[in-house]
């Protein structure tokens, strides 16, 4: 029988690197959690080939924010999605990574649903902590959660990658950082199980599943113990969003890679007071600030490059 | 009799119902005062004054939880037992505070 594992991971691992176009244009490599630049936009656009596979995340939307610069949200996230339509490669799907709305308003998951839909994708979902703060955190489960289980967790496969959505927004740990929870342990276990470890395997939450700055819960604090379910796969990315800004880093053979938000940027980690909005942007200027990622997998070797482009 | 006796017991209730209120702003990702101290029996309410949800939620997870409160909106609670009780925003962790009952 033969082992993946040991023919393919190896000549895989050297692939490792998470590749991006930050909103000024330029291709960043991070490589052992060391971001590098190396290029510019145009030298990863070659290396795109029709058989690659194109996916599109978006991320905090925060449909029902307004304040400060911020005085037209949807109008960004139409913004967002016009630059989606954009693309010269149509995206197969969209991953979007919660906080669709900001109160979890009827009214503001439709005011999203419908800008979203004009995609014409296929979108899946995973919460966002402000897309369940009705009471009883149903309003979200019942829109967008049919085929999920628990807080809305869920796996599907297309393209030949495994994409398995998480929920890490409904419990926070005495620490202050967020958890996954035994029950959503336990069903990624019996998930991945049978996943052969060549299949490229691509996480999305709303949470980084990693700690970037624990003092403003920016982490998902039991995310050890998921992280050795995934040391057998030769490719494996975690999407998330949440900190509204970019952060990347290669740990083993794990790429996480945050999103911008298309509604307002947060500030870097400890550099404010506290993790709220950055207020001091003029308005003409946020569309620098804001931005969408897409994603490419490369049939060749099941890298993944990731691009973010903002809507400046 | 009985009557009677059960209109006394709303009316000497009523002064309880009525104790002393506290309010805590929530302002730019701060609980201000960020430490309250009342009796037991006083009524502490959270404003949300800021331009996102927070909650008031008890470190001890269980002592009380406000869900979210919106901008806008506000939250009471009566602290009914003497205690020091730590609490933080469930969203924001980072944003802490307490209320002394004593």
């Amino acid at each position: 029988m033969p082992n993946d594992h040991d023919q393919i991971v190896p000549s895989r691992r050297q692939f490792m690197e998470c590749v991006g176009w930050i909103g000024t244009g330029m291709l960043w490599t991070v490589s052992a959690g060391v971001p590098a630049t190396v290029g510019l936009i145009g030298s990863a656009a070659a290396e795109t080939t029709q058989a690659d596979f194109t996916f599109l995340q978006m991320s905090d939307s925060h449909i029902g924010f307004k304040a400060g610069p911020y005085q037209d949200v949807p109008g960004t996230l139409t913004a967002a999605v016009d630059k989606a339509k954009a693309l010269p490669r149509r995206p197969a799907l969209m991953l979007h990574t919660g906080d669709i709305s900001h109160f979890s308003k009827p009214e503001q998951f439709d005011t999203a649903d419908k800008i979203n839909a004009t995609l014409g994708l296929e979108i899946y979902h995973v919460p966002g902590e402000h897309d369940m703060l009705d009471p009883g955190k149903k309003l979200y489960l019942s829109r967008y959660g049919k085929n999920a289980k628990g807080d809305g967790w869920y796996s599907f496969d297309a393209h030949g990658v495994h994409f398995i959505g998480l929920s890490n927004v409904t419990h926070m740990g005495p620490d202050g950082q967020w958890r996954l929870g035994a029950d959503q342990v336990a069903w990624l276990t019996g998930d991945l199980r049978g996943v052969r470890d060549s299949t490229p395997i691509i996480v999305f939450a709303h949470i980084p599943l990693w700690t970037v700055y624990a003092k403003w819960g920016w982490g998902t604090g039991d995310a050890a113990t998921i992280t050795p379910l995934f040391r057998r796969f030769g490719s494996v990315t975690f999407l998330n969003g949440h900190i509204h800004q970019i952060v990347q880093k290669v740990e083993g053979n794990i790429a996480c890679h945050t999103a911008r938000s298309t509604a307002f940027p947060q500030p870097v980690a400890g550099t404010a007071p506290h993790p709220g909005p950055i207020m001091t942007i003029a308005a003409g200027e946020v569309g620098d600030y804001l931005g969408i990622t897409t994603a490419t997998l490369h049939t060749s070797d099941s890298r993944l490059a990731v691009t973010d482009t903002s809507l400046a | 009799m009985l009557r009677a006796l059960l209109t006394a017991a709303v009316l000497l209730a009523a002064p309880l119902a009525q104790a002393a209120g506290t309010t805590v702003a929530i302002n730019d990702y701060t609980f201000t005062p960020g430490t309250v101290t009342v009796h037991p029996g006083d009524m502490v309410t959270w404003n949300n004054q800021d331009s996102t949800p927070h909650t008031a939620t008890s470190l001890d997870g269980a002592s009380f939880d406000s869900a979210a409160i919106v901008p806008g909106g506000k939250w009471s609670f009566t602290f009914k037992t003497p205690g020091t009780y730590k609490y933080h925003c469930a969203i924001h962790p980072d944003m802490q505070g307490e209320v002394d009952v004593q």
